[in-house]
């Protein structure tokens, strides 16, 4: 990275903190409450905080369940979609109009099948990332290189054989941005999911820290969910480039 | 290897217009040990046929036989060389050489893919990805995975139109050379006489679409061939003849109404 890259990188972040403290200086005293030194103090005070570290293991636990039962369903289907034409034709449209519902909107469908607890949050979160997971290694798929289809052909490939030898490899780098993708919405769905039907998880501490007027800890969980996103999408980037050919 | 026979294959596709017969009738033997070059202007069906000999087009109709037998489909025993070297961009040289064994589930003979690697000319650059390949070692790799699985017979779709003009005398060098070496039968398209009268054993000219054989001259030369010897420019001469020839030989009738 060049070095005036990370100064405005540097810049960018200190101009937000600066932004959001002007703002909290406003007389309206509920922008009062929000004001980054409050946000501070409690940050720290979470370190020594032992619910807050369960509630994050929480969060990440139910994260990596939802996206791990997107991508293994998700990554077949988008495969086989992406092969088979007519399998695309059958499931264009069904899919299409699934995929543009809000994911939160299948919650009371969730707690009737699912009852209450963690498992109405893994179904919001996995449905919510299963369709970029989908989109795009049919993308994917569609767009490899025809000729080295062919030349697996030449060389003996059946059907499995090419999935195997050619289109899962060259589908690679479009399925980790579906996960990077599906990883951006999933973290965003995971919050309001927990919301709704669960005592624990980063979601749920808003709540209960609303609930006491605790302000200062609102914003504290907030910054927290922003920084780990970040932090869940550098891997995957990081990876990406290494696996793109 | 055995004799490879085109029985009355024809090809048409579906256009705007109608039904555009691209290919034929045309038949064709060829022998084993053969270097035949199949000459012919672009657009007249080259590479549909080389498509219908790999086994990827099925004809509109007639067959191929290999030894009487009727074949379809793609064999990994006739090997195939694309225009360019359609190496899958994230196996090393070695592992794009030894994939077809992987493909069909066998235990890769790790010394016959050094060797063949070898053979081609590109020792060296065993554990190299494509991207850092020249066009011409890139063919050269590609080359190699057809060879290595010891195919009846190599078929090859301008593999050379893409490189400059030295390294393509290069390569037809090399290719003569594994030709010899190995005994091989080769099918070579090209729409170039030199390139033609470089390799081939016989030149086969086809007519412009929709492509028959127009001619077949055999070219009885030894190699290296002398291309400033009277013997080699009087072929020479006789096939570009023919091809000029070729040119009226082609019906009007290109589409068929359906
Ligand atoms: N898949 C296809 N669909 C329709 N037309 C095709 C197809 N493949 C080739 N053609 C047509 O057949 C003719 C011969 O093509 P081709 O075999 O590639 O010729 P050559 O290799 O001799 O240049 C061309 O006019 C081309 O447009
Ligand atoms: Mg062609």
């Amino acid at each position: 990275m060049k070095p005036t890259a990370i100064l405005f990188y540097a810049a960018g972040c200190f101009g937000s903190l600066l932004l959001w403290w002007f703002f909290s200086q406003s007389t309206d005293s509920s922008l009062h409450r929000f004001n980054p030194f409050d946000t501070w103090s409690a940050l720290v005070s979470f370190i020594s905080m032992p619910k807050f570290w369960q509630g994050l293991a929480e969060s990440l636990q139910r994260l990596a369940v939802g996206i791990g039962i997107a991508a293994a369903i998700g990554i077949p289907v988008g495969i086989v979609i992406g092969y088979s034409s007519i399998v695309f034709e059958l499931t264009y449209i069904p899919f299409q109009f699934v995929r543009m519902i809000s994911p939160l909107s299948w919650t009371p469908v969730a707690i009737i099948l699912l009852g209450i607890g963690s498992g109405p949050v893994y179904f919001l979160v996995s449905i919510a990332a299963l369709w970029p997971i989908v989109m795009n290694t049919a993308a994917g798929v569609r767009a490899a290189d025809r000729q080295w289809i062919e030349v697996a052909q030449c060389l003996g490939a059946g059907h499995l054989q090419t999935i195997w030898f050619v289109l899962i490899r060259s589908t690679l780098p479009h399925i980790l941005v579906g996960l990077q993708l599906a990883l951006g919405v999933a973290w965003i769905v995971l919050v309001p999911a927990e919301m709704l039907g669960v005592a624990s998880g980063l979601g749920y501490m808003i709540l209960d820290a609303r609930d006491v007027n605790d302000y200062a800890s609102v914003m504290a969980l907030i910054l927290v969910i922003g920084f780990l996103g970040i932090c869940l999408d550098l891997p995957l980037k990081m990876l990406l480039r290494k696996i793109s050919f | 290897m055995q004799k490879l026979s085109i029985n009355s294959i024809e090809k048409h596709f579906c256009h705007d217009q109608g039904l555009m017969q691209v290919l034929g009738p045309l038949n064709l033997e060829i022998l084993p040990g053969e270097f035949v070059c199949i000459l012919g202007e672009s657009g007249c069906g080259k590479s549909t046929l080389w498509r219908i000999l790999a086994g990827l087009e099925a004809p509109s109709a007639g067959k191929l036989l290999l030894d009487e037998q009727a074949i379809s489909g793609t064999d990994y025993r006739r090997g195939v060389v694309f225009q360019n070297p359609a190496l899958l961009p994230w196996l090393t040289v070695e592992e794009n050489v030894a994939l077809g064994f992987k493909i069909r589930g066998k235990k890769v003979p790790k010394q016959a893919v050094r060797d063949t690697i070898k053979l081609v000319g590109i020792d060296g650059f065993e554990n190299v990805k494509p991207k850092k390949l020249s066009g011409g070692m890139a063919q050269r790799a590609a080359i190699a995975r057809a060879l290595v699985s010891n195919p009846d017979v190599l078929l090859m779709d301008e593999p050379f139109a893409a490189l400059d003009a030295v390294t393509r005398l290069r390569m037809q060098e090399a290719l003569l050379d594994i030709w010899q070496r190995q005994s091989i039968t080769v099918v070579f398209i090209t729409h170039d006489i030199d390139e033609a009268m470089a390799l081939a054993s016989r030149v086969v000219i086809m007519t412009p679409r929709p492509g028959r054989i127009a001619a077949t001259i055999d070219i009885p030369l030894s190699h290296p061939r002398m291309r400033a010897d009277d013997e080699f420019l009087h072929l020479r001469g006789l096939v570009a003849d023919e091809l000029v020839k070729s040119f009226k030989k082609s019906p009007d009738r290109e589409l068929i109404c359906s």
